[in-house]
């Protein structure tokens, strides 16, 4: 079953074009990433989904249905930025949302403190949100996202401000809830994220989706010109050599990206001409070379 | 309506308002400004009181003891305050020099000159230190008037019971149509209090109408709104923060009126008593305050949405209070003259008939077909207004970024 389905879908603000004929669908348990350099049309296309605004053109469908504001009882939504009142305390505002989520008040206390316990800011409960950490806040603004149990998690973002621990704790309330055949949408910039827990993703540029599909299958489609390299001493050898398509060289580290029907074998011995070579990897291109490569191309 | 939309603009609107009532500032503003708005407008009644029992030493020279006499009783009399009047028979220039000394000495307050020539010529001069007690001076006009009257009358051969006689002149009583006789409601007391309440008409609806605009700056820039408009739109919102911020208001005023009404009602003379306020203007003051209080709330809640700052807003937020401060300049001219062209129309204008008809309502009875008028106006504008609020507001508070342009703010509109 298909959970969000966005077709051809259209947007825009006077004479600028925030979505341009977008469409993607996200299936029932999956995890997918929207991604995009800034401006790219993901938040256009997340408030288009919750019905914040409408499309100028095509469709926008939840659970199989034309998009329905009773469709939103089945929807948590995590903004980027954090969307809580800072004078009233953490149980105030989980109430004041939940209820507008459709819980009872007794109900989204009891919630509120079942989470609250789950991610350790119990002690917290009763604090004013001005009062907490960065982080704190974020694990707030998570537990009022999941408190009326949506079908749709949609997260821009949700490990911003978050040490690792925290990360963490988040990642495996994440995996419990796609394990629970909840779908997740992820908007977000930080690539080794979505590498890891992403099904399927949608890169997004100017409005209009530039590469699409399951994320094997992408990484697949790149097949295997790219190359890790940790090295000693000089790299230049990477400017020379003619195998080399692009690179990003981070002084003792470099991905490389050859060029088509270049031998790996070839810039291995290039390699140690020049510098000692402690790695080199032949792999699937990483997810931020994917998202370079395609912006940078499109923006070409 | 929408039973869901009801429901969730029901819960915004106790979230607002249950928010406001808990805070510190809510129950200072509400148990404390009364007595301090008492202390401000009690102190100066309390000096002004002191001042009229200064003891006031005045010097009434005159060259006839019966005219000095007739005058020093006028005054004494008419003054209810401590005042010394000492004649003084002697009206030579050199007493003259004496008195003037003594008076920039400020070993006494005034002195009222009346010499032989001053009494051919029916014109006497008083000196006093400083131009205050505007009342007393007009005592002393009358005072020496009336001394001078009696004198001629007793010098045309009438005994003091004619001129008693003569001088008894005539009450007026003054009646308002529509009115009962006796009805204490339209004295000079209840005037000032109805005024005072036109003035907390203002008050209530700028402060109220401002914290809606900060409220939802607030909302947008800390972008709870994002989430908020993830479950209700932006029309449930607006009116749940509308009605709530409302409550609040109401709530403040309401308090403000029995803490004032328990106050007073011991102490009859006192202008705030039940008594003096009729309940039909009580009612008329709910009325205009409701009404008042949705027209420039959408405004407010408009400007709000559409600029991401309180500085930004600034421009329109006087472009918004300016007519509520004409209405609040033209309170005193529309209560002195209620039927005059001004007042009819400023207060058939929508903006300033919330605080103007009210004054009107309140110190006359303007004809049936003005108020009826008024009330219609009044709610198509408010019914025009939310309408435009609230299309500004469902684009506004979503934009981010850059100061919008009066022609985009008008783009909006085709928008929603």
């Amino acid at each position: 079953m298909v959970t969000v389905e966005l077709e051809r879908v259209r947007k825009s603000y006077g004479k600028f074009v925030a979505v341009d004929d977008l469409s993607f669908s996200i299936s029932a348990g999956q995890i997918f990433g929207l991604l995009g350099p800034n401006g790219a049309g993901k938040t256009s296309s997340i408030r288009m989904m919750i019905g914040i605004i409408t499309p100028d053109a095509g469709a926008v469908r939840l659970f199989g249905e034309p998009f329905a504001r009773r469709h939103l009882h089945q929807v948590g939504y995590l903004p980027e930025e954090r969307g809580l009142y800072r004078k009233i305390t953490v149980r105030e505002n989980l109430v004041l949302l939940g209820q507008l989520s459709g819980l009872t008040s007794r109900d989204a206390i009891a919630r509120a403190r079942k989470w609250a316990e789950r991610l350790d800011i119990a002690q917290w409960v009763d604090k004013r949100v001005e009062e907490m950490s960065k982080g704190m806040q974020q694990k707030v603004q998570f537990i009022a996202a999941l408190l009326h149990e949506p079908q749709l998690i949609i997260m821009d973002e949700p490990f911003s401000g978050l040490d690792p621990i925290n990360a963490n704790v988040l990642k495996d309330v994440i995996l419990e809830l796609k394990e629970q055949g909840r779908t997740i949408l992820f908007s977000t910039h930080r690539m080794d994220q979505v590498e890891k827990l992403c099904d399927a993703i949608c890169l997004v540029n100017r409005g209009r989706a530039v590469l699409q599909g399951a994320l094997r299958e992408v990484k697949a489609s790149y097949g295997s010109r790219f190359v890790q390299i940790a090295y000693e001493g000089d790299g230049r050898f990477l400017a020379r050599c003619a195998l080399v398509e692009s690179s990003n060289n981070y002084g003792n580290y470099a991905e490389v990206k050859l060029r088509p029907g270049a031998d790996s074998q070839a810039l291995l011995q290039a390699a140690m001409c020049g510098a000692k070579i402690s790695r080199f990897e032949v792999m699937e291109p990483s997810l931020e070379q994917i998202f370079i490569d395609r912006v940078e191309k499109a923006s070409a | 309506m929408h039973s869901s939309a009801l429901r969730n603009t029901w819960i915004i609107c106790k979230h607002e308002c249950f928010k406001r009532v808990r805070t510190r500032s809510f129950l200072i503003t509400t148990f404390l400004m009364p007595g301090f708005l008492a202390f401000v407008i009690g102190i100066p009644a309390v000096v002004g009181a002191h001042a009229n029992h200064d003891n006031q030493r005045i010097v009434l020279a005159c060259a006839r003891e019966d005219l000095a006499a007739l005058i020093r009783d006028g005054l004494i009399d008419s003054a209810t305050n401590s005042y010394h009047v000492t004649i003084d028979n002697d009206v030579s220039p050199a007493e003259h020099q004496r008195l003037e000394s003594e008076l920039d000495d400020g070993r006494i307050d005034g002195v009222i000159w009346i010499d032989a020539d001053s009494i051919e010529k029916g014109r006497a001069t008083y000196e006093r230190r400083t131009a205050r007690d505007f009342i007393w001076q007009q005592l002393v006009r009358n005072s020496v008037s009336g001394g001078f009257n009696r004198m001629r009358m007793a010098q045309s051969g009438l005994s003091p019971t004619q001129i008693k006689d003569m001088l008894r002149g005539a009450d007026v009583d003054i009646r308002i149509s529509g009115v009962k006789p006796g009805d204490a409601s339209r004295d000079a007391a209840a005037i000032i209090t109805v005024l005072l309440l036109a003035t907390v008409l203002f008050i209530t609806l700028l402060s109220y109408g401002v914290m809606i605009m900060r409220s939802v700056l607030d909302e947008k820039a800390s972008r709870v709104i994002e989430v908020l408009l993830c479950s209700a739109t932006p029309d449930e919102l607006m009116a749940g923060k509308i009605l709530g911020v409302g409550a609040v208001g109401l709530l403040q005023v309401v308090t403000w009126g029995t803490m004032g009404l328990a106050i007073a009602a011991p102490r009859s003379t006192l202008p705030m008593a039940g008594h003096v306020v009729p309940l039909s203007l009580m009612i008329y003051f709910g009325i205009f305050y409701l009404l008042g209080y949705l027209l420039y709330s959408a405004m407010f809640a408009a400007v709000g949405a559409a600029f991401n700052s309180t500085d930004e807003a600034q421009h329109w937020n006087f472009v918004i209070i300016s007519p509520l401060i004409c209405a609040c300049t033209l309170i005193t001219p529309v209560a002195a003259a209620p039927n005059s062209t001004l007042a009819v129309i400023a207060s058939l204008v929508p903006f300033c008939s919330p605080v103007l008809m009210y004054t009107r309502l309140a110190v006359e009875s303007p004809p049936a077909w003005q108020i009826v008028l008024c009330f219609a106006i009044l709610i198509g504008t408010i019914y025009v207004v939310q309408r435009i609020a609230t299309r500004i507001y469902r684009i506004g508070i979503l934009m981010y970024g850059k100061r919008p342009s009066v022609r985009e703010m008008f783009k909006w509109l085709s928008y929603a």
